[in-house]
């Protein structure tokens, strides 16, 4: 698979990915994550979608709106095999 | 004089556990929790490390100088401005990475520094092995393991803090160059304190970084050491361009924390089976996460709050005690004892200071704030306010928030002064707006629930009261909207795992909220009591409520009803007993009592809490907010009195 890269808001629950880029970096909501530790280059797993998207990175665990989910770029690091 | 004492300033992120170091330096008992941004101000106290008696001075969490939310402008200008002998950076051990980034900054600002690896006990229970003495090496300031919450590691803090006292050696920097990618930001920011020539309480070039985003705080301190900001201008203007700056520093730092921590950590191959994860997951699922939701709000605001300390407490303490043994003794000393009318009825009648207010601080208010109290500090220890921040993020969304108002609106069912006060954890100015003219508007506090509840229990008027509230909830904040322009898309919260909450801690927390609460907010109901009791000595309340009289007889009410809303505004609590008293006294229709329930909930804030909305927002906004909820208010009762003359909506009430 190449590594492709993708918004965070098209990933599904239990996919892997790593931070490539955002979209709006001078947003408050982007420095925000940015200032937790959410850079480019760093790998995350998607935990849930609903009702808002939930990450986790090393220790940390973030809670981040649909809105911001659609301005992340990331490289999927798994292909997931569910059935959706 | 405590300005001369040796500064100790406590900073970290949210939630590490800066407070809980405050408490034992200070052996005081600032309020500790496990909720991102719990303190919202500077706390100080007075402790001994060495032979000297030090000032410790705690902070709001601070994830960057960079500085974004209000919280972390406090504890930046504070760096600005003090020149702190020693600066204790609280981290949170199993997340070295992104604590270290901030580590760094404060390196890049010369500070005089000592890194805390907190909670060593959690770090090892998972799994992680971290070597402290390397990671001292490689950063040049001393790292001490830590697990605050049982004291350990609090002996070597402090012998670090007392020889750095007596050494006063500042940080080592690190460049950040090489992260940087040739972005040229590093020299443009060398160019920028260059231009600097002020004395600061950390570097020039953190300075040039605090300036990349700048707020009107930082702005003065600038301008008063430099005499002007336009030589300035230029440099900080092609920074800026030159693409997103803070980004890119913090990027770096990140980078560059990931090196300095090679062969620092070891972590497990595979994660330990974890309960409190399996619960968490059981918070976060948004099917029992609303279930646990709904039954934490039953059983803690429903059954506790408003069943145990509302009703049970207060009847135990408001009839047996205040209204059998001490009201008629303290009315019989009066008789006795106070030949004046005029002080007679400041003191002992029907709204005396002790027979009335000395009742309804500790007879109502106390119990209730109480139980609330105890309440709110267990969910909040426990680590599930974030939680429930994450399940209602959506809904609050519709209302110009985000989930971060969960804590501002379910205090203000506690308290809306208080609530007003917590507003401050917001992120922006427009949320915190927001947030407290909804309060100000639509969330009753305890005192006024308990006796609407009891008042319209019977029948459906509880139902149609709900139902204009929230109609009347979504017109403010569609106002909001237009008001303070639209709300912040994107959104993130931080959840921080869940952690079983101490009897102790809670205990010590619930005393210190009341503390607060009584030396806070008390001074405020007793000074209104006596203001009201000056309108009433001098006839003016007459004049008031007869200023009132077409807005109350719009309404479809008599002319008595006036007095409610008067004391309404002067005390909510006072208001509700009011309508309570005419309701059982037989002069109210059902439909009298719905309306006016329905605009004294909406009715203006209290004076207490109107006080606060101009220390926190200015005059200008306070208006805003007795202007819009009179009109709300009136615009509601007038829809449910002319519903009420709808004979079959009339009969639902019987």
């Amino acid at each position: 698979m190449g590594r492709a890269k993708i918004l965070l808001a098209v990933m599904k629950p239990g996919d892997k990915g790593r931070v490539a880029a955002y979209l709006h970096p001078e947003q408050s909501a982007t420095r925000r994550l940015a200032a937790l530790g959410f850079l480019p280059g760093e790998m995350f797993l998607l935990e849930r979608r609903r009702p808002d998207f939930l990450i986790r990175f090393g220790y940390t665990r973030v809670a981040i709106n649909r809105t911001l989910a659609r301005q992340i770029m990331v490289y999927k690091m798994t292909v997931s095999c569910g059935n959706r | 004089m405590p300005v001369f004492l040796p500064q100790v300033v406590l900073v970290g992120h949210p939630n590490v556990g800066k407070s809980q170091l405050f408490n034992l330096l200070t052996k005081s008992q600032v309020v500790v929790s496990n909720y991102p941004g719990t303190t919202v101000e500077l706390t100080r106290g007075k402790g001994v490390v060495g032979e000297k008696v030090v000032m410790v001075v705690d902070t709001p969490g601070l994830y960057s100088l960079g500085a974004i939310s209000t919280e972390e402008q406090v504890t930046r200008i504070l760096l600005v401005n003090k020149k702190p002998d020693a600066v204790v950076q609280v981290a949170d051990a199993r997340n070295l990475t992104r604590m270290l980034s901030l580590t760094l900054e404060l390196m890049e600002a010369k500070l005089p520094l000592i890194l805390v690896l907190n909670m060593m006990d959690e770090a090892k229970a998972s799994g992680l092995v971290i070597n402290c003495g390397l990671l001292s090496h490689r950063l040049g300031i001393p790292v001490i393991p830590a697990t605050l919450i049982s004291g350990s590691g609090l002996t070597q803090i402090r012998r670090h803090i007392a020889e750095l006292l007596r050494s006063g050696s500042r940080s080592p920097q690190f460049r950040l160059e090489t992260y940087l990618a040739g972005s040229g930001l590093e020299s443009g920011l060398d160019r920028l304190a260059s231009g600097l020539k002020g004395d600061y309480g950390i570097s020039r070039r953190s300075i040039a970084a605090a300036l990349l985003n700048p707020d009107s705080t930082l702005e003065d301190a600038v301008r008063r050491q430099e005499g002007s900001f336009a030589h300035l201008r230029p440099v900080l203007k092609e920074l800026q361009h030159a693409g997103e700056p803070l980004f890119l520093l913090a990027t770096a730092r990140r980078r560059l924390a990931a090196q300095l921590l090679q062969a620092v950590i070891r972590r497990p191959a595979r994660e330990p089976f974890s309960v409190s994860e399996q619960i968490s997951a059981v918070l976060l699922n948004p099917y029992s996460g609303w279930f646990v939701l709904l039954l934490v709000l039953y059983f803690g605001f429903y059954r506790f709050v408003g069943g145990f300390g509302a009703e049970t407490l207060v009847e135990l303490l408001e009839e047996r005690l205040f209204l059998n043994l001490i009201t008629p003794y303290f009315n019989l000393w009066g008789e006795l004892y106070l030949p004046w009318d005029w002080l007679r009825d400041l003191l002992v009648a029907e709204y005396g200071i002790l027979t009335l207010g000395l009742r309804y601080t500790f007879a109502i208010i106390l119990p209730i704030m109480a139980t609330y109290f105890l309440f709110f500090s267990l969910v909040e220890d426990s680590g599930y306010l974030p939680r429930a921040a994450f399940l209602v993020n959506r809904l609050m969304e519709k209302l110009g928030l985000n989930g971060k108002a969960v804590i501002p609106l379910t205090l203000g069912f506690g308290c809306g002064t208080l609530a007003v006060l917590s507003t401050r954890t917001l992120d922006s100015r427009r949320e915190r707006l927001q947030a407290s003219l909804l309060l100000s508007l639509a969330v009753p506090c305890s005192a006024q629930l308990g006796l609407i509840l009891a008042l319209l229990a019977r029948g459906n008027g509880i139902l149609i009261w709900l139902g204009v509230v929230l109609v009347s909830i979504f017109a403010a904040a569609s106002l909001g909207r237009v008001l303070f322009g639209p709300p912040e898309v994107s959104f993130c919260l931080e959840i921080p795992p869940l952690r079983l909450p101490r009897p102790g801690a809670i205990i010590r927390k619930t005393l210190a909220r009341l503390r607060w609460y009584l030396r806070e907010v008390m001074p405020l109901f007793i000074g209104i009591s006596v203001f009201m009791w000056i309108l009433r000595q001098t006839g003016l309340i007459n004049m008031v409520i007869q200023g009132f009289n077409p807005l109350i007889s719009s309404l479809g009410l008599p002319v008595e009803t006036g007095l409610i809303f008067v004391y309404g505004f002067l005390r909510r609590d006072y208001g509700a007993a009011g309508l309570f008293d005419l309701a059982r006294g037989g002069v109210l229709t059902p439909g009298q009592v719905l309306v006016a329930a329905v605009t004294l909930t909406l009715f203006l804030p209290c004076a207490a809490q109107l006080a606060v909305l101009i220390r926190e927002h200015g005059p200008g906004f306070a208006v805003l907010v007795a202007a819009t909820t009179a009109v709300i208010a009136w615009l509601a009762g007038l829809a449910v009195h002319l519903l009420m003359s709808i004979h079959w909506i009339a009969s639902l009430l019987m």
